[in-house]
């Protein structure tokens, strides 16, 4: 009953987040996101709302309660685990015969090794800004860029980390069960550190258990110790599983009991597991892959960002208009559309981030790169940048699109506060950045053309053509300028604008 | 008009053209080639009405055969259709066939030639012009006259036009300056132009002056625009066609069609309006009002449809096999209709792409037509109070978008004016973009 629960509340969770990351459903489970832990807790660090107090609080009070329900049922890459397990063991079932498909789990020691360097490196990423180790073990966001990555697509690197992503993941869940939750997550070993102490979880009637072990094989946290009945709490994920495993009944939900002294040495699982050392190799042995596969992972990773820092350039000549040959002679032939180069994206400094962003420090320092406001942005002026520095944390250009006035999408879905919400009203009053003309290319400057272009569509109308040696030139006023970049998306000059956007450090209410 | 009155005009119409078709014409020109107009246009039982014998009066206009998109995303004509397009209409009675050296970015001729070739000579009647638009000197217009002929490897243009006069001084400029038209009345004494005339897109002054013309040059014929919309509600800076049509059949010049639908818009009525046509004729399509129109002028030679498809050529064919000619209360139905339909805020664009292509990728047919059909439709978005706001916006902006790509939209207009002279409607191209622009604009702001 409990599992059925769980799975069903799961699967909803896990639905709805896909969705929002496909980009459907803003307005119904667009809180959904909040409620994860990674980008609510940078949120409470960058100045919290009431609401995600709420979210952390509720969460950690959960857990502290019952356990790591959270792993199961609100954690998408947790919940999509799940799903790699249960195509594994409905393969099982169909190829019994396979042993690889039909492999048990046993019990294993807890990694403490792992853990918590891993869950320490991840908080000193976030306290020095180095969001690129945060964003690279965040589950939340290693979801986002899977999904992202397979629905949007993006440029090479974000391709790359989705996929090395997928495959340590999906290698890890068929192999070793939650391993990754257990030993790399850094949300998983906090969430753990509470749940080691949960007044209420999974426990085992040691009279009615015949020791057969059969709970022991079935936990996919490894967390259940056949011989002496105890369970490892902070790294059970409440997926109740073992409950349906006991032929006997034996196992149940209830008061975990508790030995007295809560330091860590006293905890039953710890103990056994440190007396015995050395006497499981094969446990060992695993722990020993794991180490070296979240090792290798986060190498691979990182060769690779080095290489992203190449430009992939959106080539794809429109050859829509080709002309018929029958040029031979001077005419004007009807029909067809002229080619347009498309335009080639530009280094911004400083960059460009959304308002609602207060700035670029508070900016970066808050995003989780779980790529969601990439996703609902309806212009699509945001996209994953490539550099190590902000690796797949957004940033904007105007090549495609522009910075529409009326629209709010990426300050509404933002779970980690990165962009606050922004009132529709007031999003015209908010200075991201500055246009900047370029006089050598612009045709009205050069006097190819009589343009203007930008002047007539600047919407707070911080642009004028000036007379100067008698060409009419674009002129920016900066005061009044939002950087909003409809000049740039507007302008004709291809395959780079004449007027064109760089971003604020901080933005400014006008 | 009223009902006497127009059956009195039609009948003095034809009995003038009777007069003047005996007239002698003063140059050698084969027997069959003279044609005499009919009385009133009768009902045809399963052949193709024909008004002056041995020339069908549904003629095919070739700018807009059916389009194939290659995997590479170019474009070219589907000849496989065309040629089928063709076959059909020739089996049919079907033998004028008009075309342009700039037609579908130049492809045109070649397609239609291509088509045609594989039937007799005899079997069509080959119209196609003199679109000296970009570079207007003798060299360039013979050139351009000689090509004609040899793509349609033949030695004589059975209707030779002088294409889209936009006025006198256009008229002086490109056909009496370049000394042009004297090299093409010589080719009509040889008989390599069979009949030579013009089409003309102006407003009143620029036609008089080349009725006033008649006298030197004696059109043998006169392509119009010509539709119930138009034959009294022209608008804007264009004429209207009842002027044209009766001034022409005063002189009995005989009257070729373009546009007898208005470049679809007719085939598109509003709802409403739409019902009325359909209450009267049920089994009959919108469009086959607009034919029957055309078809019901003694003075029309032929009316020329651009059938893209099938189901136009099929549904054409119908009405001319099957002819009815209008009566004078289906005729007072059509003013009314067009009364009605004429106000609507329509940029009223007929969809030639004469404007095109844009230098800046603007896709302003696309546009145009976007819009027009939404305000026909009355899928528009009306203001952003109205009840179902969201979701109207919505669906708008999705169906622009799939309409026109997005950097081919409105918003790209720079206004630098080059398409308006080449518009054959006179829409003042750049100020209809900026309005439509600011409309769309608006529905996105949800200021509306």
């Amino acid at each position: 009953m409990l599992r059925k629960i769980r799975i069903i509340l799961a699967a909803l969770s896990f639905v709805g987040i896909t969705l929002l990351l496909v980009g459907i459903g803003r307005d119904w489970w667009g809180w959904l996101p909040k409620l994860q832990m990674m980008p609510a807790t940078l949120r409470l660090i960058g100045g919290a709302a009431l609401g995600n107090i709420a979210a952390v609080l509720g969460i950690l009070l959960v857990t502290l309660l019952a356990g790591r329900i959270y792993c199961s049922v609100i954690c998408p890459l947790g919940v999509f685990q799940d799903i790699v397990l249960w195509i594994r063991r409905t393969l099982g079932k169909v190829f019994p015969k396979s042993k690889a498909l039909r492999k048990r789990f046993k019990f294993n020691r807890e990694c403490r090794w792992v853990r918590y360097p891993v869950a320490a490196l991840a908080i000193a990423g976030i306290i020095s800004g180095l969001q690129i180790v945060v964003a690279l073990l965040e589950p939340y966001s290693a979801y986002g860029r899977m999904i992202r990555s397979l629905v949007g697509g993006g440029p090479a690197p974000l391709l790359i980390a989705a996929g090395v992503t997928f495959v340590a993941v999906v290698l890890c869940a068929w192999l070793w069960g939650r391993a990754y939750c257990n030993t790399i997550c850094p949300v998983g070993t906090v969430l753990g550190c509470v749940s080691r102490y949960q007044f209420f979880g999974v426990k085992v009637d040691e009279d009615k258990c015949i020791k057969c072990g059969a709970c022991s094989r079935i936990c996919k946290s490894s967390c259940i110790e056949e011989g002496t009945l105890r369970i490892d709490y902070s790294r059970c994920v409440d997926c109740f599983d073992c409950i349906g495993a006991c032929k006997q009944g034996a196992i149940g939900f209830g008061k975990t009991s508790r030995r007295s002294g809560h330091d860590s040495s006293s905890d039953p699982v710890i103990s056994t597991g440190a007396k015995r050392s050395g006497e499981s190799p094969l446990n060992q042995e695993i722990s020993r892959q794991a180490r070296n596969d979240s090792a290798g992972t986060r190498q691979a990773r990182n060769d690779k960002d080095g290489g992203g820092r190449r430009r992939f350039l959106a080539t794809g000549a429109m050859l829509i208009g080709t002309g018929i040959a029958a040029s031979a002679q001077n005419m004007k032939l009807d029909g067809g559309l002229a080619e347009l180069q498309p335009k080639t994206p530009r280094k911004r400094i400083p960059r460009l981030v959304p308002p609602g962003a207060t700035g670029l420090k508070a900016f970066y320092d808050s995003c989780t790169a779980c790529q969601l406001c990439i996703t609902h942005c309806p212009s699509g002026v945001l996209r994953p940048s490539t550099d190590l520095e902000h690796f797949l944390q957004p940033q904007m250009g105007y090549e495609n699109g522009f910075c529409r006035p009326e629209c709010t999408a990426c300050s509404e879905v933002c779970p980690a506060g990165a962009i606050r919400p922004v009132a529709k009203d007031a999003k015209t009053l908010i200075r991201i950045g500055t246009a900047k003309v370029n006089p050598f290319i612009c045709l009205s400057a050069s006097g190819e053309e009589r343009c203007g272009a930008c002047a007539r569509h600047c919407p707070t109308g911080a642009i004028s053509m000036v007379d100067v040696d008698g060409t009419l030139r674009p002129v920016v006023a900066e005061e009044q300028c939002i950087g909003c970049g409809k000049c740039e998306y507007l302008c004709p000059v291809r395959p780079e604008s004449a007027i064109s956007v760089v971003g604020l450090e901080e933005h400014i209410m006008k | 008009m009223d009902r006497r009155d127009f059956i009195r005009k039609t009948g003095i119409l034809a009995a003038a053209g009777a007069v003047a078709a005996c007239a002698p014409k003063g140059k050698a020109e084969p027997a069959e080639e003279v044609h005499v107009p009919q009385d009133r246009p009768l009902k045809t039982d399963g052949r193709m009405l024909q008004n002056y014998p041995g020339i069908g009066k549904l003629g095919y206009g070739c700018m807009r055969w059916p389009m194939k998109k290659e995997d590479d995303g170019t474009e070219h004509i589907d000849q496989e259709k065309v040629n089928a397009l063709v076959d059909q209409a020739i089996e049919n009675g079907v033998n004028y066939f008009d075309t342009s050296p700039v037609y579908l970015r130049g492809d045109s001729e070649r397609a239609t030639a291509e088509a045609l070739n594989r039937h007799p000579r005899s079997k069509w009647l080959l119209a196609t012009k003199l679109s000296n638009f970009a570079d207007a000197s003798y060299e360039n217009s013979v050139l351009m006259y000689r090509r004609s002929l040899r793509t349609f490897k033949t030695d004589h243009i059975d209707y030779y036009l002088l294409h889209a006069i936009g006025s006198a001084e256009d008229f002086k400029r490109r056909f009496e300056d370049t000394g042009i038209m004297d090299f093409l009345l010589a080719e009509r004494k040889t008989g390599r132009i069979r009949n030579l005339g013009f089409s003309i897109h102006s407003q009143q002054p620029g036609f008089d002056a080349m009725m006033e013309l008649h006298p030197k040059y004696h059109w043998d014929f006169v392509q119009i625009q010509m539709n119930y919309l138009d034959w009294t509600h022209a608008g804007g800076r264009n004429t209207n066609a009842k002027y044209l049509y009766e001034e022409l059949a005063a002189r009995s010049i005989p009257v070729v069609i373009m546009e007898p639908l208005r470049g679809g818009g007719l085939a598109n009525l509003n709802n409403n309006l739409a019902a009325k046509l359909k209450a009267i004729e049920p089994d009959k399509s919108i469009s086959s009002w607009a034919f029957r129109f055309c078809g019901s002028f003694p003075g029309v030679m032929c009316a020329l449809s651009g059938m893209t498809y099938k189901e136009h050529l099929d549904d054409n064919l119908d009405t001319f096999l099957h002819f009815k000619p209008l009566t004078q209360e289906e005729f007072d139905l059509l003013e009314e209709i067009a009364d009605e339909q004429s106000r609507f805020p329509l940029v009223g664009c007929t969809g030639c792409q004469y404007c095109m292509p844009c230098p800046y990728g603007i896709n302003i047919p696309g546009i145009f037509r976007f819009y027009d059909k939404t305000i026909v439709d009355e899928t528009y978005v009306r203001s952003s109070e109205q009840k179902d706001f969201a979701r109207a916006r919505r669906r708008y902006l999705a169906q622009y978008d799939k309409a026109v790509e997005t950097i081919r939209q409105a918003d790209h207009c720079i206004s630098c004016g080059r398409c308006t002279s080449h518009c054959p409607q006179h829409i003042r191209i750049p100020r209809e973009l900026a309005r439509i622009d600011a409309y769309i604009e608006a529905i996105k702001q949800g200021t509306l």
